[in-house]
């Protein structure tokens, strides 16, 4: 694990020029996260979920963009932090990515979408090492220092395949 | 000779030393010869070296006697597998620097795949038929096989073309014990060389098929006699280069570069095409007459044709599609009519036309030059003359009064078989076509007897009735996926029309012209609905053809006299239940004959004909599509399934059964009456994947039966997957779609029909019959759902076989929905088999109720199943 951690902390050393770019920032409580730009397609203001029986917590369920039915996934409770009443700050990003050959729609509900942001390769660090066991950084590619603020750039195909498979997991296990 | 051609050669050699013996002169020979083939290759170093070595160890055999031939043939053996490593290196190299610019074009390519995947398809009914001594099949067959050759040596496609070739020979022999099966496997591995050339993989090796087609081959008939002298002279046949060497003799060899090649290619099947059009349009043009449009579309195909052929400097190509042009220009001024024999001059050119394109062909095939086509210059002084206005000799029938174009064929002076036409009458109904564009299809006559025929015909009967305003069908290809988001976005569109016109705000406007364009825009989409639907149809022909192999293939196996009749090929239905249906459909027609027909003697002693009938068809039948599988065995014994039934311990009292109960238990899962298994059936699998299989599809499989007189099996499939009848029920504050199929009834229980079970698990007695109850909230973790299951609404839901009751809150309406995935993030769910876009714009999902149905723990007879779905089963009923 500590092998692995360091191996991917060196790969995105090296790489944090490759990581260089816009980033839509978001907030999650007072944290700050950026997804890169070219896998959200675009954010829609929150409107009713259907709730799709039997699946993790995190999956607030499902909706209808556009005619397309589209999965939503919760940030706050997928990071495991409290759930929060809706306000109307709080929005729907849909993002489209692609893992193993296969493309996903999703939408993730944040707190609220901050900017766009150009992030340079002197500007991002390696994902921190909290120490074996203790957080699950592998969905996070870097950190992005902007002025004062700290934003933790995500690897969106990672939380969420993440989530998918435990998704799946728990199916099989119910 | 090209790399590929090449490998093709080496892999024929490397047979031919396997299969050599030192003490056989021929066969040394034959090794001799393909190694001087192979010669002809510009060759890497290395590899030219090793042949010469081959060579030389050759001779040295032709001396060498006993164990020391044997291992200068092992040499000559390594030697060869030496060279086939060099030369695919060598290939690899090259294509590796072709990269950029391919030698064929991919698109056309899997245009040849597909077309050659059809064309196979249908060979494989030709062979079928013609194993039964069809002529015209097998003359169909030939043609077409050799069509292919020469599609697949156009793409360079070496060893397709070679083991076409070998098929071809085996065509002209007598149909043997084993003709038709060499012939099928032939067929399959073309198919899979076809498929690999559509996805840009190398082909496949030839040399097994080739052995096996040549080798196998049972004694030749006498006319091959000369050919039993050389035992190897069979392979010989096989090789690609034959013919070229034959041709060499007459023709000098013409070297073209692989771009001349690939536009010949281009030039030749545009040209094909456009040739067969030529056809259809005069024929059309004899029966209505011509209008403007046909005279510029003949035109136009003339005038590409002579570009091209101009280009690519094929002089008699050129000069006749040029005089026939200026002909035809003539007719598009109105200077010359285009009737009688004027037409027949066109078909005269484009049979010429045709005719030299084979040359073409078979010059670009064998790299030799192209044959002059003889007779040209005649036509092409009939063409100036037509074009100049002078009278053209009419060469035409006697009017034959109301007489039927099948007797005016048979008759003098085009003679046609009456026993063609009467085939061709047959195989009418079948296809719905002409008879003349089926006799011309079947290639039993020529587009301009029929013409001729038909303005006999025509001369007497009024044109008016004649024309029975009959256009050609023109289609284009189109991307699945294209077609596929059409009729995504066409379901987006009905969606939102649905959602506008029940908008409270629209409901609420008087005005009649808002009403009214709000119908019209109502009508438009349904319709575009029905269109975008029929877009994904597809007939079921494909997957008949398949059975009646698999049928012929079978009944070989269990040594049974079937015969597989099949009607209404042309049935449509959505595509993606075409191909679902195939499995059922084979395990289907496995039944049928392992344990439906009974052997010849049995069948002799009832008074039945030997040969068993299993009859396969497929027709609508109100608003869904029936596929019918009808054998005339011996039917289903109600007493055998009823005891092993109860051996099972499937029933416990089989008395109390109706007869379709106890005919549905053969759809249990391991359930065979077969006394033993034989390689076919009697697993116990077969029946339980259809019924599964079926009800995927969300259709039905029914069963009739006579005793001794057979069974039908029917299949009754809905229409489209896209969409389905769903009952939207509300259960809390969540609503959800229950397919209507699976739904037997709904009632409203009171307090006498509850029964609880050790406190454990609901049950609610309907009408004696006591089920089980599911509260769907607690399957679903709802809310404020109705707890008091006599306020609430029980739907009793029925699937594989199983029933349950289902607690909701209240049924909201019935209607259509159009299935959409949950999204790809979330493709299993337990219980839930898709979502539906409701009219007020939120998602539904649609409840899977073969997996709710699986809770019920309980069979079809009421005895509790597996232990793990009986503890869920608790879990979610208890109360």
């Amino acid at each position: 694990m500590n092998e692995q951690a360091a191996a991917i902390a060196t790969a995105s050393l090296s790489a944090s020029a490759g990581l260089a770019g816009k980033y839509m920032t978001f907030k999650l409580a007072n944290e700050e996260y950026g997804l890169e730009i070219l896998k959200v397609r675009e954010i829609i203001g929150l409107m009713d979920i259907t709730r799709v029986p039997r699946t993790r917590e995190f999956i607030r369920g499902v909706i209808n963009l556009r005619g397309k039915v589209i999965p939503v996934v919760d940030l706050r409770l997928k990071f495991d932090m409290d759930r929060i009443e809706a306000t109307d700050q709080t929005v729907i990003i849909v993002v489209q990515y692609r893992t193993e050959g296969q493309d996903y729609t999703m939408g993730i509900l944040v707190d609220e979408v901050l900017e766009v942001l150009s992030i340079a390769p002197d500007q991002i660090e390696p994902p921190p090492d909290f120490g074996s066991g203790a957080l699950d950084t592998d969905f996070i590619l870097g950190i992005g220092k902007a002025e004062k603020r700290v934003i933790f750039l995500l690897d969106i195909g990672k939380v969420l395949s993440a989530a998918e498979s435990r998704n799946v997991q728990a199916t099989a296990q119910s | 000779m090209t790399t590929p051609q090449a490998l093709a050669v080496l892999d024929e050699l490397a047979a031919a030393v396997m299969a050599a013996d030192p003490s056989d002169a021929s066969s040394i020979e034959q090794v001799a010869k393909l190694l001087a083939q192979l010669r002809t290759h510009p060759l890497a170093q290395d590899a030219a070296g090793l042949i010469d070595r081959c060579s030389a160890q050759l001779e040295a055999l032709s001396e060498a006697e006993g164990d020391e031939a044997q291992s200068a043939l092992d040499q000559i053996c390594s030697n060869v597998s030496e060279i086939q490593r060099c030369l695919e290196a060598a290939q690899a190299a090259e294509k590796a620097a072709g990269a950029s610019s391919p030698l064929v074009d991919p698109a056309l390519m899997r245009e040849f795949a597909d077309g050659a995947r059809t064309s196979l398809d249908e060979a494989e009914t030709e062979i079928l038929a013609a194993e039964q001594g069809d002529e015209e099949a097998l003359g169909m067959l030939c043609r077409r096989i050799h069509t292919l050759k020469g599609e697949s040596g156009v793409l360079g496609l070496s060893a397709s073309a070679t083991v076409c070739h070998a098929v071809e020979e085996v065509l002209q022999r007598t149909p043997g014990a084993d003709w038709a099966d060499r012939l099928l496997r032939a067929c399959d591995w073309l198919r899979s060389a076809a498929i690999d050339a559509a996805e840009g993989r190398p082909e496949p090796s030839a040399t097994t098929i080739l052995h096996y087609l040549a080798k196998q081959a049972p004694p030749p008939a006498p006319a091959a006699e000369a050919a039993l002298a050389i035992p190897a002279a069979e392979i010989r046949i096989a090789a690609p280069s034959t013919p070229a060497v034959e041709a060499t003799c007459q023709q000098p060899r013409v070297e073209r570069d692989e771009e001349t090649i690939a536009l010949f290619a281009e030039f030749l099947h545009e040209s094909e095409d456009g040739l067969g059009r030529v056809d259809q349009v005069l024929m059309n043009v004899e029966r209505e007459g011509a209008d403007p449009e046909a005279v510029n579309l003949l035109f136009r195909i003339f005038h590409t044709i002579k570009g091209v052929a101009g280009a690519l400097e094929v002089q008699q190509v050129t000069s006749l599609a040029h005089a026939t042009e200026s002909m035809l220009n003539r007719v598009r001024e109105g200077k010359l009519e285009l009737r009688g024999p004027v037409v027949d001059l066109v078909f005269d050119s484009t049979e010429m036309a045709a005719s030299m394109m084979r040359k073409v062909r078979r010059g670009i095939e064998t790299g030799t030059e192209f044959e002059l086509t003889e007779g040209l210059q005649g036509l092409l002084d009939r063409l100036e003359a037509a074009r100049q206005g002078a009278p053209v000799a009419e060469s035409q029938p006697d009017p034959l009064p109301g007489m039927r174009l099948g007797e005016i064929l048979s008759m003098p002076p085009l003679d046609v078989p009456s026993a063609v036409i009467d085939e061709a009458l047959k195989a009418q109904k079948v296809t719905g076509r002409r008879l003349g564009e089926e006799l011309i299809a079947q290639g039993a006559v020529k587009p301009k007897q029929v013409a001729q025929a038909l303005r006999a015909q025509n001369a007497v009967v009024d044109p008016s009735t004649g024309a029975q305003g009959h256009r050609l069908q023109e289609t284009i290809k189109v991307d699945l996926a294209r077609v596929d988001s059409l009729v995504e976005m066409i379901g987006e569109l009905v969606i939102v029309e649905t959602m506008v016109a029940h908008a409270p705000e629209v409901v609420s406007l008087t005005s009649p012209r808002v009403q009214n364009y709000l119908s019209q825009l109502s009508k438009i989409t349904r319709d575009l609905q029905d269109v975008g639907m029929r877009m994904r149809m597809v007939p079921v022909r494909g997957v008949f053809q398949k059975m009646a192999r698999m049928a012929r293939d079978l009944g070989k196996k269990a040594d049974k006299q079937v015969q597989l009749i099949t009607s209404g090929e042309g049935t449509e239905m959505d595509r993606s239940m075409v191909e679902q249906v195939g499995d059922p459909l084979v395990h289907m027609i496995r039944n049928s004959l392992d344990h439906g027909l009974e052997p010849a003697e049995d069948r002799l002693r009832v008074g039945k004909p030997a040969m068993g009938t299993v009859r396969l068809s497929a027709f609508h039948e109100g608003g869904s599509i029936v596929i019918e599988v009808a054998d005339d065995g011996r039917g289903l014994d109600r007493e055998t399934i009823a005891r092993k039934a109860l051996s099972k311990g499937l029933i416990s009292d089989p008395d109390k059964l109706t007869d379709a109960e106890v005919y549905n238990l053969i759809f249990a899962p391991g359930f065979s009456t077969a006394a033993q298994v034989t390689e076919i059936s009697g697993r116990g699998v077969g029946m339980d994947v259809v019924k599964r299989n079926v009800e995927k599809m969300r259709g039905r499989v029914l069963i009739s039966t006579k005793r001794g007189e057979g069974t039908t099996f029917k299949i009754v499939l809905p229409l489209t997957l896209a969409i389905i009848d769903g009952m939207l029920v509300r259960c809390g504050e969540e609503r959800y779609i229950l397919p209507t199929l699976s739904i037997i009834e709904s009632i409203q229980p009171d307090a006498s029909m509850l029964v609880s079970f050790a406190s454990k698990g609901e049950l609610v007695n309907v009408r004696g019959e006591i089920l089980p109850l599911m509260r769907l909230d607690r399957l679903f973790v709802v809310a404020g759902a109705q707890q008091d299951p006599t306020r609430g609404l029980v739907v009793i839901v029925e699937s594989l076989g199983k029933k349950l009751g289902l607690l909701v809150d209240e049924v909201i309406t019935q209607q259509q929905v159009v299935i959409k995935s949950l999204g790809t993030g979330l493709a299993n769910i337990r219980f839930v088999s898709g979502a539906a876009i409701l009219s007020d714009g939120r998602v539904g999902l649609i409840l899977n109720m073969a997996e709710i149905g699986g809770l019920a723990g309980l069979d079809e007879v009421g005895r509790p199943k597996e232990r793990a779905t009986r503890e869920q089963f608790s879990q979610v009923c208890a109360p």
